[in-house]
């Protein structure tokens, strides 16, 4: 049974918000809550041991500072993070979560474990695809067939159980998860990252973080094992500059 | 591996056998010379072993230079080009004839057996030396003994010739089981693997066998016939689609004993299918051969492993206009490790299902003449398919390739039926429903019409036998004629989705209201299927008919106003961005032509100079001043957007800027304007075609993928070859990259028929005008030759442009324009004449 561990970062609000969405995804998830300190080196330690890679670290991220403590944790283990923003509001129950996906392996890869063992507990998907500069498709014969054979090809592609909902936008895919999460009444975000800060990357993570009023499940995209294993014997715990 | 064959066919005492490395594949082809100490009855008896063996398909050509037994001179060549006899005499010059003559019936030199022959004479051949009579005979007995074994035949692995899928890509799963499609006569089989797989979609779909009503028809799904239950599955394998043969080959790699399958739709034998599948013993249970589409890859029932195991199964799958008969016969051998399983099956559509004993029959005849006659027929029957139409562009192999695939999916599309529904993705994918749209009948239908004028004739066909619902839908709108509908399928009746859901909102579609022009498509499809083959429409009742009546539609549709001139509002062109527009001037061009055309063919009098007039009338939007046409009435008003203002192109840019914002720009989906220049070149104002291109082509964003062939095509015939190459290239890899994101369900047969027009009409320049070929090639210079071959005029033509030469042979007397030359007729030369091989 997988953990849902809370560390405790942030002032009350922050932890008592934190606390909530944690006991929401251990119900969903059938798993228990325990609360961790941040400069407790069991935390590490624990996120770090493989047994663990399907436990959820939650905690509060107060700003966008690459540098907070919260990001420095979300680029080091490899256990998802369940961020809760400042402005979010913890919804009272997880009735449905929103799975945005950019159409490849490693994305499916890695959210889709954790939607399914969520929809194993009641909860609804909503997948969304954003369509950007970069990945509008070249053509587009006829809006309605190719609108359905694009959503039919993009569920096998990234192995979505027939009863997830697509949504497909086009524009700017931090605005456009935000906004499909509200119209779609969603009570969280399952976000896959790339799991790096390094020369502006995860910018539209980032962005869905620093505005979301729901709190954000961050998955990393699936590393090989040998680089986890490397941020696992460089990462001292105590060069972690938590509880700053 | 090496064998020592002993036997001897002359029943004396034979000298001991000369150890010899057997051939561990199938030859297609034996070429033998005969050992200089070699009695007569010696040879009797080797003629009697080669002729057995080649009554498995193979061909046979002895070479000597002595007398031979009556029975070796004896010429006897099949019609069917399947186990012919050759004699030849010794020497290169010899076999390589004999090399030329089998490329004409789909053996590569590398499918050879060649038994004392020098190497040099046929390099890619295996070579075997045999100086005994007694060795030789185990040479050729071994290949028999081989065959009893029924290995899966090998591929001649062409560059030029073969699709390779070697990387098991997630992502391109779907993607190859659309390329991997075989057809014929109508029936498709998808690439899916044998067995069965997350995420697969296999189909089998046939010609105009729809389910299901209105919008939602759709293509019926028919029994599967290639499912088995392998255990455990390969987990890497290599797939190769010999285009020159049609047939799919698959080889498990990384194991000691790999599965191994091939499979082709017979040419020969229209409906008919067929595969071999080797692997070790107790790896494949073959189950039933015939399975349920919605239950494809269950693998819940399963044929006991026993040998000589023999199972038939016959289904019935009712659609819209009868129902679909499947018959399958599967034979499964196990012996020394390896089981082998065969299994052959017919599909035919009937319009009602009174016995399937004609199915059964199908697929019990084809399984009794066995899989390696059915390959040798095959091989023989596309070799011919590319003897008619081929090309080469030595250069370019690249470009050449992809050339050569959108032929055999043209060619693959080829059916000897009463009538072809061509739908968007042809037979290769369930997209679109399998709904005919205009692509059939401007797209692709021109395309079969220099490769197969009948089945274009059968295109054509289909929309004949839905002119009455196309009279109906005109009655219904309160006018005479006959109006087509956008999308059609079973009955004629529009068939097109009138909403789809997008940002969560329901947004009309008005495609199926608006895009009248499909009407006269309909009617210049069948005009230049006249033109191009030397038809007469006159002489056609069917289809002067259509022009008439697509002609009545017409007149009925304009308005005139009190200047006299004529209009047709609220249409859209194929610039779908614009959905609602007045006087479109493809719209208008394309009803102008058709009043046209259809006082040509009117009995009266009256009728035929109202319409005359009507045509002339129409306002077509051409400016004399700038001597270029506007879109529609309005259009340069519009902000004046370019793609280059918008990032890449090919892109869809009504998804990344939204309906709103492309509607009010002058961005183009497709060529419109342009569209014209390609449809009607002849009644277009002089210079507007440099005009138009200069207008719209920076305008286009391409979105649709019926758009770069045309465009590049008509960049060709304005004299910018290099710039039509640029642009038809992404078109030429359309649905290899999957650089449309959608090959998945089914190719772009549009697309496909687009490339093939743009390098016949567009780079060769081919037309066909009042009953003469006229030819001038606009060639890039990435293409310093081009060879093509197509039929026009009822003539098999071959093209040769090179170094600013022009050569053009055809098989009858036919009046040839080469650039602006004064017209000449020329003599007939006859293509097929033995040992011509064009592909030197």
């Amino acid at each position: 049974m997988p953990d849902v561990v809370t560390v405790a970062l942030g002032g009350d609000r922050e932890q008592r918000a934190v606390a909530r969405a944690a006991g929401l995804l251990a119900t969903a998830y059938g798993a228990e809550v325990t609360a961790a300190r941040p400069a407790d080196d069991r935390l590490l330690r624990w996120a770090l041991d493989p047994a663990n890679r399907d436990g959820v670290m939650a905690l509060a991220v107060p700003d966008d500072d690459s540098r907070s403590a919260a990001w420095q944790l979300a680029t080091a283990v490899p256990t998802p993070l369940l961020l809760v923003p400042s402005q979010a509001v913890v919804p009272p129950r997880l009735r449905r979560v929103l799975l945005p996906l950019d159409g490849t392996v490693e994305a499916s890869d890695a959210v889709a474990p954790i939607g399914a063992r969520l929809q194993g507990h009641g909860v609804g998907l909503v997948v969304l695809h954003v369509f950007d500069a970069d990945t509008v498709p070249a053509h587009w014969d006829q809006s309605v067939h190719a609108a359905r054979d694009f959503a039919e090809e993009f569920r096998l592609r990234s192995r979505l159980d027939a009863d997830a909902r697509l949504e497909i936008r086009s524009g700017v895919a931090s605005a456009d998860v935000l906004a499909v999460a509200r119209e779609a009444g969603c009570d969280l975000v399952v976000l896959a990252w790339c799991q790096s800060l390094d020369d502006g990357r995860a910018a539209t993570t980032r962005a869905i973080v620093s505005a979301s009023h729901l709190p954000v499940l961050l998955v990393a995209r699936r590393r090989a094992t040998a680089d986890v294993e490397a941020v696992a014997q460089v990462d001292d715990p105590s060069r972690l500059v938590l509880g700053r | 591996m090496t064998t020592a064959f002993a036997a001897s066919s002359s029943g004396r005492a034979a000298p001991p056998a000369e150890p010899q490395p057997a051939p561990t594949e199938l030859a297609a082809a034996v070429i033998v010379r005969f050992p200089d100490v070699m009695s007569m009855a010696e040879q009797a008896a080797l003629v009697a072993d080669l002729d057995a063996l080649r009554q498995y398909g193979v061909h046979i050509a002895v070479v000597a230079d002595r007398r031979l037994p009556a029975s070796a001179r004896r010429s006897r060549t099949t019609r069917d080009g399947v186990g012919g006899w050759h004699l030849g005499e010794p020497g290169a010059a010899s076999v390589q004839r004999l090399v030329r003559r089998w490329w004409q019936v789909g053996v590569g030199e590398s499918l050879v057996l060649a038994i004392n022959i020098e190497p040099a004479e046929i390099a890619q051949a295996t070579h075997v030396r045999a100086t005994t009579a007694a060795a030789l005979a185990a040479i050729v007995r071994g290949q028999q003994l081989l065959r009893e074994t029924r290995p899966v035949p090998p591929v001649e692995l062409s560059p030029g010739w073969t699709i390779v899928e070697e990387a098991d890509d997630r992502l391109r799963q779907r993607v190859f089981e659309s390329l991997f499609t075989v057809q014929s006569g109508g029936v498709a089989t998808r690439g899916t693997r044998e067995e069965d797989r997350e995420g697969s979609r296999p189909a089998v779909l046939v010609n105009a066998a729809w389910t299901g009503e209105g919008a939602d028809e759709e293509l019926l799904a028919c029994p599967l016939w290639t499912r088995l239950d392998v255990q455990p599955p390969p987990a890497a394998d290599r797939r190769v689609l010999d285009l020159r043969t049609g047939v799919l080959l698959r080889t498990e790699t990384g194991v000691r004993a790999p599965l191994r399958s091939m499979r082709f739709a017979s040419v020969q034998r229209p409906g008919v299918v067929t595969m071999r599948v080797e692997a070790a013993t107790g790896r494949v249970r073959p189950g039933p051969p015939l399975r349920p589409a919605a239950t494809a890859g269950s693998g819940t029932a399963a044929a006991p492993d026993t040998e000589d195991d023999i199972r038939t199964a016959t289904a019935v799958v009712d659609h819209r206009g009868g129902a679909v008969q499947a018959s399958a016969v599967q034979q499964l051998t196990v012996a020394d490790g390896r089981q082998v399983v065969e299994r052959t099956a017919a599909y035919q559509s009937v319009a009602s299902a009174t016995t399937t004993a004609g199915v059964e029959r199908m697929a019990r005849a084809s399984a009794r003449v066995g899989f390696d006659r059915l390959l040798s027929e095959q091989r023989s029957a596309w070799a011919a398919r590319w003897r008619i139409t081929d090309v080469a562009v030595p250069d370019d192999p690249d470009a050449e390739l992809a050339i050569r695939f959108a032929l055999f999916q043209l060619w693959s599309h080829v059916a000897d039926l009463p009538e072809l529904a061509v739908g968007a993705r042809g037979l290769t994918g369930q997209g679109y429903r399998g709904h005919v749209f205009w692509d059939a009948d401007v797209h692709v239908l021109p395309a079969l019409t220099t490769i197969h004028p009948a089945a274009a004739r059968a295109m054509l066909a289909y929309r004949v036998r839905r002119l009455d619902e196309a009279r109906r839908c005109a009655r219904a709108l309160g006018r005479e004629g006959a109006r087509f509908p956008w999308e059609s399928a079973w009955s004629g009746a529009d068939v097109t989705p009138s909403a789809v859901s997008c940002a969560g909102l329901e947004t009309p579609v008005r495609t199926g209201i608006r895009e009248e022009h499909i009407t006269a498509d309909v009617a210049w499809a069948a005009w230049h299927w006249a033109q191009w083959t030397g038809s007469s429409l006159a002489d056609d009742p069917a289809l002067r008919r259509v022009v008439i009546e697509t002609a009545r539609y017409w007149a009925g549709r304009c308005r005139t106003d009190a200047s006299g001139r004529a209009h047709i509002d609220h249409v859209m062109g194929p610039d779908e961005y614009h959905d609602d527009v007045d006087d479109n001037a493809f719209t208008n061009g394309m009803a102008r032509w058709n009043l046209e055309a259809g006082a040509a063919l009117v009995p009266q009098a009256d009728t035929a100079r109202q319409w005359r007039a009507l045509a002339a009338s129409l306002v077509d939007g051409h400016d004399p001043v700038t001597g270029r046409h506007e879109q529609f009435r309005g259009y340069d008003r519009l902000r004046d957007l370019r793609a280059a203002d918008i990032g890449r192109a090919p892109v869809a840019a009504d998804l990344l800027l939204g309906r709103d914002v492309v509607a009010r720009s002058q961005l183009v989906k497709q060529p419109d304007v342009l569209m014209l220049h390609h449809l009607l070149p002849d009644t277009q104002p002089a210079g507007s075609l440099t005009a138009d291109l200069d207008h719209y082509v920076p305008r286009t964003t391409h979105g649709s993928s019926l758009s770069m062939p045309v465009v590049a095509c008509l960049l060709a015939r304005a004299g910018r070859p290099d710039d039509a190459l640029q642009l038809l290239r992404p078109a030429l890899r359309i649905d290899l990259d999957d650089a449309s994101g959608a090959t998945a369900s089914g190719l772009h047969l549009a697309t496909i028929g687009g490339v093939w027009q743009a390098v016949v009409r567009g780079f060769a320049g081919v037309r066909v005008r009042d009953g003469m070929l006229v030819v001038d090639p606009s060639l890039p210079q990435a293409w310093p030759t081009l060879r093509v071959g197509f039929r026009a005029l009822g003539a098999h033509v071959r093209l040769l442009v090179e170094g600013g030469s022009v050569q053009v042979r055809t098989d009858r007397p036919l009046t040839v324009q080469i650039g602006s030359a004064e017209p000449q007729p020329i003599e007939g030369h006859v293509l097929d004449d033995a040992g011509e091989r064009d592909d030197a």
